[in-house]
């Protein structure tokens, strides 16, 4: 049998291997390790990536930051501004609501809860409490609206955070409270308001029953602690008890007013003591204290000097008018002896000057008018002597030693031979006036005087003022010298006044490169003195009055004045020089010896006014002015009253011989275009009113207008008056509507009730100034009364009705000065020609 | 309405650093799930020896027997052919035999109980690991998932800063 062969395994060859496991186990370990190796490098590569990212988006955040604040802070601002305007708008259209209106239904915005002791006008209407709370809240909820979109509009711009907006919303909500708060205390000031005008009303009917004597004193007084009292019980809450003193004050007032209405109705009547007795009144110290008292004494006392002075002022302006109106007929009578005696007013002489209104009654006067007459007719003023008078006076306005008329007539002697001429007087005292008025011709007449003060200059004409080393002494200036210097200043006066019409420059007569220079040696070559002259001068101061009259007798004039040589005797408008002794043919040009042959030019050449250039007359040139300045021909620029320039050329030639212009004559020849009317009216229509203000009975004045009819408007209102009151021989321009209810009717109103503006205060009325009172119309045009009518100052713009004198405060103190002297009661409205007219 | 760019740019940074996150996380998944195959590798050794090592001590166990078998029986034939009893030495020797062989057998088959039992501990750690591999690869991609879902969040406030959302 076969045997199975034996195998046994060697010991331990059995066991198996671990290596595989381990193998697997390690690269496990290793797959594990480099997973985490790579996550971590991964991880690494991504936190870097990151950071990175991070930063960079920190560092633009941080920009962001910056911008978004700047767009936060512009749209804050940009809000801010309109909330701003917003609630001025707001605020505005509140306080408007609550506003009163005056009588053209204007506001009167200083009427708000700010307005501390401004009483309202007479006229004014304050909005009732119900239609206060209708407007208001329209108004609040309008500006909610609105901040509610401006929150929408500017929060929604981009960049801007809602931080932002939110803040906006608040402030606009702050905004709302706020102008609600507004809303209710500017509703307790018109409540206030409306219980106060009402209040006003019957006050106002208590001050007029007292002030007429109607109501006794003592029964006003009650009425208005009744009235007062009712007031206060109709406020209530917190605007009770703060308006409670305002009340209380403003009852006092009603007191004073009430008292002074009774004392002032006193002094209506003339009673000056039954007024003072009034306010004296031991009874009445409850309502006066002692300053108040005194304030109203004062006004009574005010009143009395102010009679006083108009009465003073009346005489002094009645004096002055009669001497105006002396000279004014002497000037006629003269003009009209001149005539041929066919043609000569019979009234208008010398024989009949005794029974002229202005001369009745006064001898002196009459006397040296018919002095005057004789003197002008029978030459009895040596003209060279007169010449030498108002080269003397010219000199003197200069250097300021001369600065009134009187002064000036001092040399007007009529009747004797070494006296001034009345043309040289009359030319003189326009001379004067013109330096004393005229800023600028004060200006050059210093330096004028400067330049003649300089012994210099003065030895330039005067060569004795030179000694034989060349030195100037003004101990050695002569007689002649002096008079030649005089000659000298007239002529450059006489030039600059040319060139001031011109619309030149007079200091160009002082600059020796100017043409026109009066200064250079050319120019002053007539003026020097030389030896003939000085022997001539001699023998005239040698000649007695008895050789110039027997000169006058002999047909000669005297003191050789030369007679116009026969060659040129046809010669228009020839001219004589008396400094460079030579004739001067103006068309021509040529200039001619004493005895009538031609001859270069000595001196400055002739100076003309030059008719092609305008004469400029600004603003406020007073007629007398323009009158003074315009010829026939002569081109002018006039700036009218209401600020437009006109230009036009002066028609027609001078009227007579006196070489004044016929003014009324040439104002109908302007043509009867508006801007042609308005050169008429600056320029003339004084001329009509004082004809009127002449033709006027006592105590009327009137008022006459540019315009013929009182038209419409745009608005249905009468249009603008304007034109010119004349008292007491000024003129005044005045204007009349232009706002409110426009102007009002023609017709006849009374004017009473002056008061200052010191008094108005002290009655507590609106600050007007100065003002008369007018009564009350019936205006067909408005559609009801015009009422609360003053004439007060104005400044050009405008009045709601009120008569407008022009020309500002001063202006109108003169003319309310003319207005008591003349006893103006009366004021008739409407245009020339307009004596009566139905009210 | 206005949005904020820098504020974006970050977000898109972390959204960027978590994506990065979550590919790492991923690539540790891997790399743990990797492992975890190769620890099952290493315990399917581990298991394959155990039984091998059973095989071994069975055939360990069936050798000594035999060689048992083969001392015994030929002591016993020498006993037999002596005609020794099997008192007395003869008796003795083949007692001390059969106890020396059962001492041996024994031997084997404990050395084999203890080889099988460390192989089936190895096994059972391979299991472990490659459990706790699995455990940390499914976590990890949970958090690759989570830095995706972050990102896709901070992307996504990124796009919303921008137009100021």
């Amino acid at each position: 049998m076969a045997r199975i062969p034996q195998f046994d395994a060697g010991e331990g060859r059995l066991q198996p291997s671990e290596a595989g496991s381990a193998a697997f186990r390690e690269a496990g370990a290793i797959t594990q390790r480099n997973a985490a190796r790579v996550g971590a490098m991964i991880e690494q590569t991504g936190t870097s990536i990151s950071g990175g990212l991070k930063a960079f988006g920190g560092t633009l955040s941080k920009m962001e930051d910056a911008a978004k604040d700047h767009n936060d802070a512009m749209a804050n601002i940009d809000f801010e501004n309109q909330l701003t305007k917003a609630e001025i708008a707001a605020q505005g259209g509140i306080n408007l609501a609550a506003a009163p209106k005056d009588s053209s239904g204007k506001p009167i915005l200083e009427n708000t809860p700010a307005r501390a002791g401004v009483s309202l006008p007479d006229d004014a209407t304050v909005p009732t409490p119900g239609q206060y709370a209708t407007t208001a809240d329209a108004t609040l909820k309008g500006h909610a609206t609105l901040l509610d979109n401006m929150v929408g509009n500017i929060g929604g711009f981009w960049g801007v955070s809602q931080a932002a907006r939110d803040k906006m919303a608040l402030r606009a909500a702050q905004s709302n409270r706020q102008l609600q708060v507004h809303a209710a205390a500017v509703e307790a000031q018109n409540q206030f308001d409306h219980a106060l005008t009402i209040t006003g009303e019957t006050e106002k009917e208590i001050y007029a029953g007292v002030n007429r004597g109607e109501i006794p004193l003592d029964t006003a007084l009650a009425h208005i602690d009744r009235t007062y009292d009712a007031l206060s019980g109709a406020l209530s809450g917190d605007f009770a008890i703060k308006g409670g003193p305002l009340i209380e004050a403003t009852k006092r007032q009603a007191h004073q007013n009430a008292i002074w209405q009774a004392a002032a109705g006193q002094v209506m009547k003339g009673n000056i003591d039954g007024a003072r007795a009034i306010i004296n009144d031991k009874a009445y110290d409850k309502y006066i204290g002692g300053p108040e008292r005194e304030k109203l004494l004062a006004s009574v006392n005010g009143i009395q000097d102010q009679w006083l002075k108009d009465d003073a002022a009346r005489r002094t302006a009645g004096n002055q008018q009669r001497s105006d109106d002396q000279n004014n007929l002497t000037y006629q009578i003269l003009q009209n002896s001149k005539l041929p005696p066919d043609k000569q007013d019979p009234n208008l002489t010398r024989a009949n000057m005794e029974n002229l209104k202005p001369f009745v009654g006064d001898a002196a006067g009459l006397e040296k008018a018919r002095k005057i007459i004789d003197s002008e007719i029978e030459h009895t003023a040596d003209p060279l002597l007169s010449q030498q008078h108002l080269a003397a006076v010219m000199r003197g306005i200069t250097d300021g030693s001369i600065k009134t008329d009187a002064q000036i007539e001092q040399r007007f002697r009529p009747g004797q031979a070494d006296s001034m001429s009345w043309g040289d007087l009359t030319h003189a005292k326009q001379l004067l006036k013109d330096a004393n008025d005229n800023p600028a011709v004060k200006e050059f007449n210093a330096k004028v005087k400067e330049w003649m003060t300089n012994p210099g200059n003065q030895s330039q004409i005067d060569r004795k003022m030179i000694d034989s080393t060349g030195n100037i002494s003004p101990i050695t200036k002569t007689a002649l010298g002096q008079t030649m210097l005089d000659r000298w200043h007239a002529e450059v006066q006489r030039r600059a006044d040319i060139m001031r019409r011109n619309g030149e420059d007079p200091h160009e007569l002082l600059d020796t490169n100017s043409p026109k220079s009066m200064v250079t040696p050319k120019a002053l070559a007539p003026y020097v003195v030389t030896d003939q002259m000085a022997q001539q001068f001699q023998a005239n101061q040698k000649a007695s009055s008895a050789d110039i009259n027997a000169q006058r007798q002999q047909g000669t004039m005297p003191t050789g004045t030369p007679e116009i040589p026969s060659n040129l005797k046809n010669t228009k408008d020839l001219g004589f020089n008396e400094q460079s002794q030579q004739w001067y043919d103006p068309a021509t040009k040529q200039t001619y010896s004493v005895d009538g042959r031609k001859a270069p030019m000595l001196g400055a050449p002739p100076l003309t006014p030059d008719l092609n250039k305008p004469v400029v007359m600004p603003k406020g040139t007073t007629p007398d002015q323009i009158k003074q300045q315009l010829q026939p021909g002569q081109k002018f620029i006039i700036e009218h009253d209401d600020g437009k320039k006109y230009q036009g050329t002066v028609p027609g030639k001078r009227s007579d011989a006196g070489g004044q212009l016929n003014f009324a004559a040439d104002a109908e020849g302007l043509g009867n275009s508006a801007a042609q009317r308005a050169i008429s009216s600056a320029i003339f229509h004084d001329d009509g009113a004082k004809t009127e203000a002449a033709s006027a009975p006592a105590g009327t004045a009137r008022a006459v207008t540019d315009q013929t009819q009182r038209l419409e408007n745009v608005r249905g209102y009468g249009q603008q008056l304007t034109g010119s009151i004349v008292i007491n021989g000024h003129n005044y321009h005045f204007i009349n509507g232009g706002g409110g209810r426009g102007s009002i009717p023609f017709g006849s109103y009374s004017v009473s009730n002056f008061r200052s503006a010191e008094q108005r205060a002290s009655q507590g009325l609106i600050h007007l100034g100065d003002t008369f009172d007018l009564n009350d119309v019936r205006d067909p045009l408005a559609g009801g009364t015009r009422t609360a009518l003053r004439i007060h100052a104005a400044h050009g713009q405008g009045t709601l009705g009120c008569i407008g004198i022009l020309g500002g405060p001063d202006k109108f103190e003169q003319f309310a000065k003319d207005m008591k002297a003349a006893g103006v009661t009366k004021l008739v409205l409407g245009p020339q020609g307009m004596q009566t007219a139905a009210k | 309405m206005a949005g904020s760019i820098g504020g974006a740019i970050g977000m898109f940074g972390g959204a960027v650093g978590d994506l990065f996150t979550a590919q790492a996380d991923r690539a540790i998944a891997k790399g743990d799930w990797d492992a975890a195959q190769q620890y099952n590798y290493a315990g399917t050794i581990a298991e394959a020896n155990k039984q091998l090592t059973e095989l071994s001590t069975q055939i360990q166990e069936t050798q000594l027997q035999r060689k048992i078998d083969k001392t015994i029986g030929a002591e016993q034939s020498a006993v037999g052919g002596a005609n020794l009893g099997p008192g007395g030495t003869a008796g003795d020797l083949l007692r001390e035999s059969m106890q020396q062989g059962s001492l041996a057998k024994q031997l084997v088959s404990t050395q084999g109980a203890i080889n099988e039992n460390a192989f089936e501990s190895q096994a059972a750690a391979y299991r472990a690991m490659r459990a706790s591999s699995q455990a940390a690869s499914n976590a990890a991609d949970k958090a690759a998932q989570g830095a995706e879902i972050g990102a896709a969040f901070k992307f996504g406030s990124g796009i919303m800063g921008l137009f100021g959302i």
